[in-house]
């Protein structure tokens, strides 16, 4: 009898520890030169810029993986996130993972899949309500950066409305960062320098439709993302 | 001798007899549009109605889907050649007729729309037409005691969210179908062509076919019909960004042509006769798409065969349709005045 209680249990705690599950938090900041982390009403100004005050920076993100040495070893279902930056209960995404999973990689997609751009009306955070949805022609704005600058002594507004889902102008970018695993929380910037410092090529400060400009601004994009420390 | 003799007479008799048939009918292709169990509901299709011909979707509730797409005119803006929207701003294009949208796999006339479900979005955030935010929109159908009841009795509950009213709108949407014309009942085997209008069918299908495909008659493709670009649209090409795309449109159908006047993206042409004697210029061909190359010069004769055949594509019952009119009952139990 106590033989099969002892195997009872033995066999509960293997099935535990196999479905035992942990929350991973990551959140995602603004941040300008060396990770100086850009917080809501802030106006930048130094060296490169006269002033910048940061009004909007939201963008959605899905098909979240994990990989550990350049294997999958997470990828939950297709879930749609919108972050806002600007806005503390939605600038974070939690990830429900298998608790001690071995990782070294994170990687998203920012961006509203191509398959839900062309299938009609959507709810949740894909619900045309959250302004990120283009009116005049079908498609989800990927990402938004909205901003009031002073650059070489002009005034400047910066609006940034990064779309498309079609060829030759899908914007589409996946986004990989090395990762360590075991942490519960973690901090992605989004280096908003390196966005402007893009500008100085060939883009205008207001991209609202898929065009060239806005394939180079999500390449610019996806090259913004780093860690920051907790 | 004989029996070979009687084996070839009755071969020739038999191909004799079949070039002697009626053409098959031409198939209606799978629809692209495919409703839910709710949209097939009644009561959601009324629920569309009354949001196609309420004001309440403009800022000032002063303008409706109806407002330029009048039912007794095939659902276009009859007379206008680009409509009026909200503080009688002008638009920059006619008003697009509406049937048969299950069928279309892009809406305007530069195909901007790529779902049905999403067409509504673009007149009510457009400042020339009904100038209204989404939002807005959803707090003033909230606020409706009309509205409350309808979603709640269509959805199960009385909350006005985006996506139930889009959905709500293509249920209605989708039953503009129209295929009770003159021409339809001739492929149905119910009905004969006039001579004329059999000449006119043979230069449609010799000259408009291609583009303006049977049944539906519109390939859905778009195109450069020769006309010359005016202002500052360039159709097609201002959505994709592709420089061989400017200056193309969308076929339009030409369903109830006879209804839809007048003619082409901003409404340019009057009558069809003026359409006809469009595609008799030689000069058209200087600008069109390839196949307008087979839109050879008609003689006087031929565009009156012609236009007699296109007039068989008039589908009155569908065009005074009590079910697609303004929902007067339903307005009146709520005692609401438009």
């Amino acid at each position: 009898m106590r033989t099969v209680f002892l195997c009872l249990a033995l066999l509960f705690s293997v099935h535990v520890s196999l479905w035992a599950q942990t929350e991973v938090s990551i959140q995602f900041v603004p941040c300008w030169k060396d990770g100086q982390v850009i917080t809501a009403n802030q106006i930048i100004a130094d060296s490169s810029i006269d002033s910048l005050q940061l009004n909007t920076m939201r963008f959605y993100l899905h098909k979240v993986e994990l990989t550990f040495e350049g294997k999958q070893v997470w990828a939950p279902n297709n879930e749609h996130f919108l972050v806002d930056v600007m806005d503390d209960k939605r600038a974070s995404v939690q990830l429900i993972l298998p608790e001690h999973l071995k990782y070294d990689e994170l990687s998203f997609v920012v961006g509203v899949d191509s398959a839900l751009q062309v299938n009609g009306a959507h709810s949740g955070v894909l619900d045309a309500m959250e302004g990120m949805y283009w009116t005049w022609q079908s498609g989800y704005i990927h990402w938004k950066l909205e901003a009031e600058a002073k650059i070489g002594g002009n005034r400047e507004t910066i609006t940034w409305h990064v779309g498309g889902y079609r060829q030759p102008f899908n914007t589409l970018r996946r986004v990989s960062l090395p990762a360590v695993s075991g942490r519960t929380t973690m901090k992605i910037g989004i280096d908003v320098f390196s966005l402007l410092a893009a500008k100085q090529t060939d883009i205008d400060y207001t991209i609202m439709s898929p065009s060239k400009h806005a394939m180079h601004l999500a390449n610019q994009f996806q090259n913004a993302f780093r860690w920051l420390a907790d | 001798m004989a029996r070979r003799l009687g084996i070839l007479i009755a071969v020739f008799g038999m191909f004799a007899m079949l070039s002697m048939l009626p053409e098959p009918p031409v198939r209606w292709p799978e629809k692209t549009y495919v409703l839910s169990a709710v949209q097939q509901d009644s009561m959601c299709v009324e629920l569309g109605r009354a949001l196609f011909y309420d004001p309440i979707l403009s800022r000032d509730s002063t303008i409706s889907c109806a407002s330029c797409h009048s039912s007794y005119v095939a659902f276009t803006h009859v007379d206008h050649k680009v409509s009026h929207g909200i503080d009688d701003r002008i638009g920059r294009r006619n008003a697009p007729a509406l049937m048969n949208l299950a069928w279309s796999k892009t809406y305007m006339w530069d195909g901007a729309i790529n779902h049905l479900d999403m067409q509504p979005l673009a007149p009510i955030t457009n400042a020339l037409e009904m100038d209204e935010q989404l939002p807005h929109v959803l707090e003033k159908l909230q606020a409706s005691r009309m509205y409350r009841r309808l979603f709640d009795e269509v959805f199960g509950d009385s909350l006005v969210t985006t996506e139930r009213m889009l959905k709500s709108l293509s249920a209605f949407l989708i039953t503009l179908e129209s295929n009770r014309s003159k021409y339809d009942a001739v492929q149905r085997g119910e009905a004969l062509f006039s001579e004329q209008e059999q000449r006119g069918y043979q230069l449609f299908k010799q000259h408009c076919n291609a583009c303006h495909t049977e049944p539906l008659f519109t390939n859905g493709g778009f195109r450069s019909n020769g006309i010359a670009l005016r202002g500052d649209d360039f159709g097609r090409g201002e959505i994709t960004g592709i420089a061989s795309d400017s200056g193309l449109f969308k076929v339009p159908t030409l369903r109830n042509v006879y209804y839809s006047r007048p003619y082409m993206h901003d409404g340019r042409m009057a009558r069809l006769s003026d359409v006809m004697l469009h595609y008799s210029l030689a000069s058209f061909e200087a600008v069109a798409s390839a196949e307008m190359k087979m839109m050879k010069p008609l003689n006087e004769e031929q565009r009156i065969d012609l236009t007699s055949f296109l007039l068989t594509l008039s589908d009155s019952s569908f065009v005074f349709e009590k079910k697609h009119q303004y929902p007067f009952k339903l307005y009146e139990s709520y005692s609401v005045q438009h």
